[in-house]
């Protein structure tokens, strides 16, 4: 695996040292190792089945809800193994947002959408939470569409606002980090772009993992691409680096589109 | 390093939209050499008819460097390019324009031949088939490393520059010497400083074009600082030097160049 140069030191928030990863005796994930870059949105691309969703959800232990699969090696959130039994999960997820490939918002209203979560965590007033309500949903680009309509159901959303109102959930507990697994695979265009100018600006305050199938969706948002290949990282660097001029062989018949 | 080649793409059709851009870019290379070997032919016999035939050529590089564009701009919109494919439609739309420009000053060459084959033939036109020569060699360089994705060929052409401004500087010496000594070779004199401008000027966009293949094969810029020699814009020669002999002919046995120090920002802007 090649790590291009970096220019200046970064803070690494996620450290993955010698990480695996086993659906049952599939060795998913072999000896990861990779840091994710405090407020930088880090890209994991790959073909299907090449581990990179995997690696994604190995970060707030999606994992645990499948007694077959486990993780070995370790897994540093801000210097914290997230692999150790002792970790409190919920607090783990809450700390690790993650958005889904398809919008998956809750049968009810947008306003309870954005609350239901943070009352898990918080106990809030009711005018702090109509702040927080407001806050999130305007650092999802959503509020000036959803103001006025707060109390309708949120599955009466487009496919992009739906997107978008999953964004504004995760973020509204305030995580370190934003889990994105494609999440713009089920929309048009235009919503794409959407998201995709959402994610930059949310780059202020949140770091942000993406996990994308469109190579040049990776190339036009992300600062750091992984590109991995049957569970292994092949070459990890800044994006530019990665898509103007990737060090190895098999990251450049990927991005390229030639077959290896 | 792995070889360059346009091939095994998933969409075959993007192996023959490469393939297609090479040989326009490769057309264009033998077209530009073909054009200045005749320009240079019609320089030194005084074919009028040739130098008129390399003007009306100069029209087909003008189309190709066109198509040239127009395929690239068709790949990046389609193709979206990555790495060292966009690398090569870069490399090719860059190499396609410094070629555009070769031609013109083929051309250009040409178009002065009329004019000097009505004067008697003075001291020049062997250097400037020397240089010409020399740049006819860095031109096969450069075509051999397009075609081979290989910058080393091109390479040898970026370093060997200095040798053409060298050529260049002591032909603009000598015709100047010659122009003091018999002002009425200053017509001839004059035109055959632009010509070997023209040709000094092509060595300079054979060294681009060896820069656009070097970063397409590696992504990176030639490390070292490419070799320099030209100073004529620090050449003067002093009205007092002694005159030539009565019949005007181009001795210049007692009249050596004088050189001048300029402020070196304007020598270094001059390039």
């Amino acid at each position: 695996m090649i790590i291009n140069e970096q220019t200046e030191p970064l803070e690494a928030i996620i450290v993955a040292k010698n990480l695996d990863f086993f659906y049952g005796r599939n060795h998913a994930l072999k000896d990861i190792n990779l840091n994710v870059y405090h407020r930088h949105v880090t890209s994991f691309i790959g073909p299907s089945g090449c581990g990179k969703s995997t690696l994604l959800r190995t970060m707030n232990r999606m994992y645990n809800l499948y007694p077959e699969q486990r993780a070995t090696g370790e897994l540093l959130l801000e210097g914290q193994n997230i692999l150790d039994d002792s970790i409190d999960v919920n607090m783990l997820r809450a700390k690790v947002g993650m958005v889904f490939q398809k919008p998956t918002p809750f049968p009810m209203s947008i306003y309870e959408n954005i609350a239901f979560g943070v009352r898990l965590h918080e106990k809030l007033s009711k005018e702090q939470m109509n702040e927080r309500v407001e806050w999130a949903l305007r650092q999802a680009a959503l509020w000036d569409e959803t103001k006025d309509i707060l109390g309708q159901n949120g599955m009466n959303l487009s496919g992009g606002q739906q997107q978008r109102l999953c964004i504004a959930r995760a973020i509204a507990v305030k995580p370190k980090v934003l889990l994105l697994d494609e999440p713009t695979s089920a929309l048009d265009p235009i919503s794409t772009m959407h998201i995709e100018e959402l994610i930059a600006e949310l780059t202020t305050e949140f770091t942000i993992v993406i996990v994308t199938h469109n190579m040049q969706q990776a190339a036009r948002i992300s600062d750091y691409t992984a590109y991995m290949y049957m569970g292994e990282l092949i070459e990890f660097g800044l994006t530019d680096q990665i898509f103007i001029e990737p060090k190895e062989k098999q990251t450049m018949d990927y991005i390229t589109g030639r077959f290896g | 390093m792995n070889k360059i080649t346009p091939d095994h793409h998933i969409h075959h059709a993007f192996d023959q939209e490469l393939r297609q851009l090479d040989a326009v870019v490769l057309k264009m290379c033998d077209q530009v050499t073909s054009l200045l070997q005749d320009a240079i032919t019609a320089v030194t016999t005084g074919d009028l008819e040739l130098a008129s035939a390399v003007v009306k050529r100069d029209q087909e590089i003008d189309e190709l460097e066109f198509l040239v564009k127009e395929k690239t701009v068709q790949i990046l919109a389609l193709r979206e390019p990555k790495a060292v494919d966009l690398r090569w439609v870069i490399a090719a739309l860059e190499s396609a324009s410094n070629l555009e420009r070769m031609g013109d000053m083929a051309k250009n060459i040409a178009k002065r031949v009329a004019i000097l084959t009505s004067f008697a033939p003075m001291d020049g036109i062997a250097e400037i088939n020397r240089m010409a020569h020399m740049i006819i060699d860095f031109m096969e360089k450069i075509r051999q490393s397009w075609a081979e994705k290989n910058s080393t060929p091109a390479l040898e052409a970026w370093n060997g520059d200095a040798l053409v401004d060298t050529l260049f500087d002591a032909l603009f010496k000598n015709l100047m010497v010659v122009m003091i000594h018999s002002p009425r070779n200053i017509t001839q004199g004059t035109h055959l400083l632009f010509i070997a401008k023209n040709l000094e000027r092509i060595g300079d966009h054979i060294t681009n074009i060896a820069e656009s293949i070097y970063y397409l094969e590696t992504g990176k810029k030639i490390g070292s600082t490419r070799p320099k020699t030209d100073d004529h814009y620090r050449t003067s020669i002093p009205l007092s030097a002694p005159s030539g002999n009565a019949s005007g002919t181009s001795d210049t046995r007692n009249c050596e160049p004088v050189a001048i120090t300029i402020p070196k920002e304007i020598s270094s802007n001059s390039k």
